[in-house]
């Protein structure tokens, strides 16, 4: 009776020991595979805010010198319009105006910035790429020449007069830009393995017409048209992959154009008024002859991208650049 | 039989309680986190006030950094808080105010955003220096931006 009771008894220890066991088993590799997982995701945010770092600081300033910063670790970040993400972690880019493929799998990441002026400082754009991509400026005319010199230093760039001169260097992403012709494929470079998309610009540097490409089954088939105006949206249209990206942040950029452009005008009418108070007839004079300005200034303040003239932006920018410099000469307070 | 229970039983509670510390440290990891990313936010945006077009000194078209343009700022108060364009500036911002206080040779204040919150967890407050210009008279004032930031 004894021996079969310890025999029981034995079995039973047995038993607790293999369920509080299992028991603390299964609470250890919970919790080691949630480390695990957190250890991931705060990698990711980690990456996600270095980017996002070094993007505000170069949205900052206003200085034209070239910045090139490089992600340490190899990872794929996706790009939208207002957002970009980095495997599990994702960073609102609503006020940035940036211009960049749709995703980046590399571990390299060209970033430079140019101002846009329109004609006073309205923003800073943004243009991001890989370090892997290769731009190619195809054009025999000086604005192809001098958009080429123009285009950041640290990006891989190469500029022909004819198709024909391009040769195939392995790389696995090609943007081809065109001036003043439609697209057409190197020979060299028509293989798989290849992603190739195309630019075609009709222009000069202060405006111009866009159409974008992409190079699909042996040809190139139109992803849309669109415009630019200066030379940062022209850089604008080099860098995004598609014309929907390129549209979305140039309506980013019309919006900060008119918060800027209401500024200007609140600041005209305020220099106006201080202007008659303070009897100095001669920049009174000046600014009370501002219906040019005024009413360049409100058209700005309302301007969108889609559906908006060209030639009315220029003529503004024109009009509010010479109501400025005559500002200057008669040592008057400047609008910008 | 009793003891093995006891025993089992002891170290069944002594990993709950273990569980229970991790847990806590845990947490209170995961909030020094967000309070330090909270803060560093709070900086970016303080940071970036100056170098906003709507606020920024320009001379004939080359912006000046760290200058703010008195008429500027007084047109874009209401542009910041009121209006169509509120909305942008309080995705950029959030419950935060944001005041420019003139050190020398005045003392004026003038608050630039106000989007506060009467309770909050975390207060973030920043002072960069700055200067104001003066377009008309074409002088430069010493300020601080107060830059706070609340945290819900």
């Amino acid at each position: 009776m004894g021996q079969r009771k310890g025999i029981i008894e034995m079995q039973f220890n047995w038993a607790l020991i293999l369920i509080l066991g299992g028991a603390m088993l299964i609470l250890a590799i919970t919790i080691s595979s949630r480390e695990k997982s957190i250890s991931e995701t705060s990698a990711s945010v980690s990456l996600a805010n270095s980017l996002h770092n070094i993007l505000s600081n170069n949205a900052l300033g206003y200085e034209s010198e070239s910045a090139s910063s490089i992600i340490p670790k190899k990872s794929k970040i996706t790009f939208e319009c207002n957002r970009y993400i980095v495997e599990d972690a994702s960073r609102n880019i609503k006020d940035f105006i940036l211009f960049s493929p749709g995703a980046i799998d590399s571990d390299g990441i060209l970033i430079d910035k140019l101002g846009w002026d329109f004609p006073y400082p309205a923003g800073n754009f943004l243009y991001l790429t890989s370090n892997e991509m290769r731009y190619i400026f195809i054009g025999d005319s000086e604005f192809a020449r001098k958009s080429f010199q123009a285009a950041p230093a640290n990006i891989k760039k190469e500029g022909y007069t004819s198709i024909h001169a391009v040769q195939n260097y392995g790389n696995t992403e090609v943007r081809l830009v065109f001036f003043g012709q439609d697209p057409e494929i190197p020979n060299m470079l028509n293989k798989p393995g290849i992603k190739i998309t195309a630019l075609k610009i009709n222009g000069d540097g202060q405006q111009g017409a866009l159409e974008f490409f992409n190079f699909d089954n042996g040809a190139f088939a139109s992803n849309g048209k669109s415009g630019y105006t200066g030379m940062a949206s022209l850089f604008g249209a080099v860098f995004s992959e598609d014309i929907s990206r390129y549209e979305c942040n140039m309506e980013k950029a019309f919006l900060r154009l008119n918060m800027v452009s209401y500024i200007y005008l609140n600041k005209s009418n305020f220099i106006l008024s201080e202007y008659g108070k303070s009897g100095n007839k001669l920049c009174f004079g000046l600014y009370s002859n501002t219906t040019k300005l005024a009413d360049s200034l409100k058209l700005l303040s309302a301007a969108k991208f889609r559906g908006q003239k060209i030639e009315e932006l220029i003529i503004a920018y024109d009009n509010i650049n010479k109501m400025n410099e005559e500002a200057n000469a008669l040592s008057c307070a400047l609008i910008y | 039989m009793q003891e093995t229970i006891a025993v089992l039983a002891v170290v069944f509670i002594v990993s709950i309680i273990g569980f229970g510390i991790y847990s806590t440290f845990f947490i209170e990891a995961a909030e020094d986190k967000q309070e330090s990313a909270f803060e560093l936010e709070a900086i970016s945006a303080a940071r970036s006030m100056p170098f906003l077009s709507e606020l920024q000194c320009s001379n004939n078209g080359a912006v000046v950094n760290n200058c703010i343009d008195f008429i500027k700022l007084n047109a874009a108060a209401s542009l910041i808080n009121s209006g169509e364009h509120s909305a942008y500036f309080f995705e950029k911002f959030g419950f935060a105010t944001v005041s420019i206080n003139e050190i020398y040779p005045g003392s004026a204040k003038l608050i630039l955003y106000n989007k506060t919150l009467e309770s909050y967890s975390y207060k973030s407050a920043i002072n960069l220096p700055i200067l104001v210009f003066y377009p008309l008279e074409e002088k430069y004032r010493f300020s601080v931006l107060n830059f706070e930031a609340f945290l819900k």
